[in-house]
């Protein structure tokens, strides 16, 4: 059963290539202190933000970077048609309760740290299939209401595992439009969900890795793209050591992207701020692509990037039952 | 000087333990995981008359890690059913190990209503 | 292609993916942890002896003294959560603040803190449980099965 837009096994072609207008991204302390701080929009003094809860910190967070984009397009609120956002806490309530206030018609998401880029696809879908003219894609994670629902309390003292990674305090939100001047999404692939079996939730690169290798093969089959086509791949938060087992599983698999392959976990802080193998949360991948990557597009640096936000998809609950950790990926291809 | 020095001594040599089965083994184990363990293993190895000579080698070296603290339930249990038999066993623990469970209880709960997680 | 035979492939896929992950996977620095365990749990419990030995000093009979210095003990360990400093012993020291009677008051305080948000009753109230719960659970239940064990054998 074939379709206009449809490549392959699992991709789409935008025969109407959508334009990404306006992006923002807002940051906490630890992100701002990395080495991209001058490309993000604003970065938050401390991570309640004003606020009394973590909760209501995260939701300020997501609200005001959404906002922020829409200030930078000169535009308000109501001219917005749609929201597609999304975040890691259960029943993704940072999101819910940012769209109450926002009053944008809204549609929840939820593809834990791959949000980014199921947002974006999705928010591509809904102007390349003319439904409707302007959509915001979002995300946004925090670092303290992560730690609280799926690890630690704060002040326990934990040994942590150097595999482990520290969820990023950060937001990203993209104003996707038929017409405009930008970049362009020009085609994606939907991710299937990959398990290889790992169980250890202080190790999520190691879960996801195989998936980003997966949605990226299938990717260059689908859209019979050569494994040079583009500027960058960047995958969202496999860290260090996902990242080394991606690049072996490339060699295997004999796609090894050229020129450049990297990860948002990776690149998103520095050595020396002590993140062990690195960033990871909905916001890691959302602000590095809502800051320092469309910074680069829009500046020529790169003209063809994918972005493959990846993201590890259990709950604390089916840890405790013993189950493994099924991860996924999606690939956006955006280009001047 | 030497009891302050086998308590250390002791004391580190639990830890140590704990430590190891931490690093060396492949799942991942969580301080609940340490805590149950620990307590659970001193209640075992106080039931069977092993504990008592390492509390009087380590001193707190050996009441003050968590299976000490099994060690002083088990020891509860046994003592409490000489005098009061089947009531005994049942109440014993409990009542032996009282004064650090309730300290635990409502110290915790003072300090979480007067401080704030930091982070 | 069926089914058993696609099982195994699958098996074989995932036992070579996990080879895999064991060559990259990093190890925790294992003599660094054993000192810091060492060191630092040997600390603790040379605090609670220099407490009990003063408290014998005053008076109170060894039961006693030793109730009164765990009490002390799991008091500061309350205090040192409540002031942000117990999880930074921790990041570092490992089994060495978790093994002694201060690192189960950590995980209490910790908890009851971090859901304070939630209400006095059952942020506070419920969640100082909900390490202690099973660590009590299976120490009372262990003690009462050893004294039921010696009950029976007596009689």
């Amino acid at each position: 059963m074939g379709t206009n837009k449809k490549r392959g096994m699992q991709s789409i072609a935008f025969t109407n290539p959508p334009v990404i207008t306006s992006w923002a991204s807002i940051v906490g302390p630890k992100e701002g202190e990395g080495p991209w701080q001058k490309d993000f929009d604003w970065v938050l003094d401390d991570y309640l933000y004003g606020e009394d809860t973590w909760e209501r910190a995260e939701t300020k967070l997501l609200r005001e970077t959404v906002k922020l984009a829409i200030n930078k397009a000169s535009l308000e609120t109501k001219d917005v048609e749609v929201l597609l956002a999304g975040d890691l806490l259960n029943q993704t309530i940072t999101s819910n309760y940012a769209a109450r206030e926002l009053q944008i018609p809204f549609l929840g998401v939820y593809g834990a740290c791959s949000t980014m880029a199921e947002s974006l696809l999705l928010s591509a879908m809904l102007v390349d299939g003319d439904f409707y003219a302007r959509v915001i894609g979002a995300a946004c994670s925090h670092h303290y209401t992560a730690e609280r629902q799926f690890r630690f309390p704060v002040e326990q003292g934990v040994q942590s595992a150097p595999t482990s990674q520290w969820t990023a305090t950060a937001a990203g939100a993209v104003i996707v439009e038929k017409l405009g001047i930008g970049s362009y999404i020009t085609c994606a692939t939907v991710g299937k969900v990959i398990d290889m079996g790992q169980a250890n939730m202080a190790d999520m690169g190691t879960a996801m890795a195989p998936a980003a290798v997966h949605t990226i093969k299938q990717h260059f089959a689908d859209m019979d793209r050569p494994t040079d086509y583009y500027d960058l791949i960047v995958t969202g938060d496999l860290a260090s050591y996902g990242r080394d087992i991606a690049e072996q599983l490339f060699i295997k698999e004999g796609i090894v992207p050229k020129p450049n392959y990297s990860d948002c976990g990776v690149l998103l802080y520095d050595e020396s701020q002590k993140v062990n193998a690195g960033g990871s949360g909905c916001g890691c991948s959302a602000a590095m692509l809502c800051g320092p990557l469309l910074k680069m597009m829009a500046d020529g640096q790169i003209n063809k990037l994918l972005f493959v936000a990846t993201g590890a998809l259990m709950s604390p609950t089916t840890i405790f039952q013993g189950e493994t950790i099924p991860g996924i990926a999606h690939a956006i291809a955006i280009e001047n | 000087m030497g009891p302050l020095l086998n308590a250390f001594l002791v004391g580190g040599t639990l830890c140590l333990i704990g430590q190891l089965v931490m690093n060396l083994t492949k799942a991942d184990i969580t301080p609940g995981h340490i805590l149950v363990g620990y307590i659970t293993t001193g209640a075992v190895l106080s039931g069977l008359g092993l504990y008592q000579p390492i509390v009087e080698i380590g001193g707190a070296g050996a009441t003050i890690p968590l299976s000490g603290f099994g060690h002083l339930l088990t020891q509860g249990s046994l003592k409490a059913v000489e005098e009061s038999g089947l009531l005994g066993a049942i109440s014993g623990g409990v009542e032996a190990a009282a004064a650090g469970i309730a300290a635990a209880i409502v110290f915790g709960y003072v300090a979480a209503v007067l401080f704030n997680p930091k982070g | 292609m069926n089914n058993t035979t696609e099982d195994k492939l699958k098996e074989i896929a995932i036992e070579e993916y996990d080879n895999l992950v064991e060559q990259v996977s990093p190890k925790r620095p294992l003599v660094k942890d054993c000192i810091w365990a060492f060191v630092v749990g040997g600390l603790i419990c040379l605090l609670a002896q220099i407490i009990q030995n003063y408290l014998v000093l005053r008076g109170l009979t060894t039961v006693d003294a030793g109730s009164a210095t765990a009490v002390i003990m799991i008091f500061l360990a309350a205090l040192a959560t409540g002031l942000g400093i117990y999880d930074e012993l921790g990041k570092r020291a490992g089994a060495g603040s978790i093994v002694p009677i201060t690192g189960f008051a950590n995980a209490i305080v910790a908890s009851a803190m971090e859901f304070k948000r939630e209400g006095y009753i059952f942020g506070v109230g419920a969640r100082i449980f909900s390490v202690a719960g099973p660590t009590l659970v299976f120490g009372f239940a262990v003690s009462m099965l050893i004294g039921l064990i010696k009950f029976f054998i007596a009689s």
